[in-house]
């Protein structure tokens, strides 16, 4: 009976749907999906409309616009969710991140609300009220995607300094004692590196919500300036972990 | 037990007695005779070529060309290098990607509406 009984959970735990342990980022995929193919239909159905303004025409327009824009709400959500794992993910709790994962909670929380909201629209006035109202509405949180994908590569940045810092401080007992000239001076410059990496990142942290936030944010210029600066960054983590890498395999003894 | 006597073939014992008196030595010779110059010409010949295939094996095994060793080939030295602890680490540098947006920001319409577009 045991046996049967176990057989029953096991055939039920396979086909039980994988979609119910969906992270974030499958549900942006999905609803990002969700909106390619609604957004597209309305616009079909917008234009035999506004060809042919019968009642019945404007009814299913209205239907498929209110799926576009639930669609485009839950997948703005999932997307300020996909960031903040992003973010989070790489445990650095990095005190100005906090900043920008209230940005994009704030974010959440708009977008869910949109989401109701838009499912209340009845005629055309009232999608083109709605639409107004949206498109000045969510400039701040869709900035927010800006400052998470930012914050999420200074994340990365940030767990390497901490894992290069935790590795380190494992092969110190490993050294040699008394300590060659050599490795004393390659030991003191390590703390100076690093220091220069942490004020990089901490210039770059402070930068990632502009000063004039009411400004309008052109993608390019921002995230362009940022990718020279990561990549500043990264080289000098490289050169650092090289200096590491020599320690370890010169020095350290089993 | 009756005496037994051997009995020898007679061609057999006459052919004996030619050997031994040195009679069937002549006529052999006598044979040859006439062909002794094709024969020493024969012999001559062998010799001559079997000293042409020597001094051709001997000269081959003088003139065999040897590569010579390649001397600015530098051999790596088979140094076992330690793996070190912060291997994984630097993987993860290089091949962190610093480009932005990543993963792109999506484009979504904020003003859909079912009023007319002008473009």
């Amino acid at each position: 009976m045991k046996k049967i009984a176990l057989l029953f959970l096991l055939l039920f735990l396979s086909f039980t749907p994988s979609s119910v342990f969906a992270d974030a980022k499958s549900d942006y995929e999905y609803q990002l999906a969700q909106y390619r193919r609604s957004y597209s239909e309305f616009t079909q159905l917008k234009r035999d409309y506004l060809l042919n303004p019968t009642l019945d025409n404007q009814q299913k327009s209205i239907i498929v616009a209110k799926q576009a824009l639930l669609a485009r709400d839950l997948g703005k959500a999932a997307y300020a969710r996909y960031m903040a794992d992003l973010i989070t993910g790489h445990n650095t709790n990095y005190p100005v991140f906090q900043t920008i994962l209230t940005r994009l909670g704030n974010a959440i929380t708009f977008y869910a609300s949109s989401s109701t909201k838009s499912q209340t629209i009845a005629t055309p006035e009232d999608l083109k009220v709605f639409s107004e109202q949206y498109n000045l509405d969510t400039i701040v949180p869709d900035r927010s995607f800006y400052y998470g994908q930012v914050a999420a590569k200074l994340a990365q940045l940030i767990r390497f300094q901490l894992d290069a810092n935790r590795i380190l401080e494992s092969i110190y007992p490993k050294l040699p004692d008394p300590q060659p000239i050599q490795l004393k001076a390659r030991l003191e410059g390590i703390p100076l590196l690093a220091e220069e990496i942490n004020q990089k990142i901490a210039t770059e942290a402070a930068l990632i919500i502009p000063q004039y936030e009411e400004a309008p944010i052109f993608a390019d210029q921002y995230f362009t300036r940022v990718m020279e600066s990561l990549a500043d960054i990264r080289a000098r983590q490289s050169a650092l972990v090289d200096q590491l890498v020599d320690i370890d395999v010169n020095y350290a003894q089993f | 037990m009756p005496n037994s006597e051997i009995k020898i073939n007679p061609e057999a014992l006459e052919i004996l007695n030619k050997i031994k008196s040195g009679e069937y030595i002549k006529v052999v010779k006598a044979k040859i005779a006439p062909f002794r110059w094709y024969i020493l010409g024969a012999g001559i010949l062998i010799l001559l070529l079997l000293a042409i295939s020597i001094g051709r094996s001997i000269s081959r095994r003088a003139n065999r060309v040897y590569a010579p060793p390649v001397i600015d080939i530098t051999t790596t030295p088979t140094i076992s290098q330690k793996a070190s602890v912060f291997g994984s680490l630097k993987r993860s540098i290089q091949d962190f990607s610093t480009s932005l947006p990543d993963p792109a920001i999506p484009f979504y319409d904020n003003t859909i509406n079912l009023e007319k577009t002008l473009y």
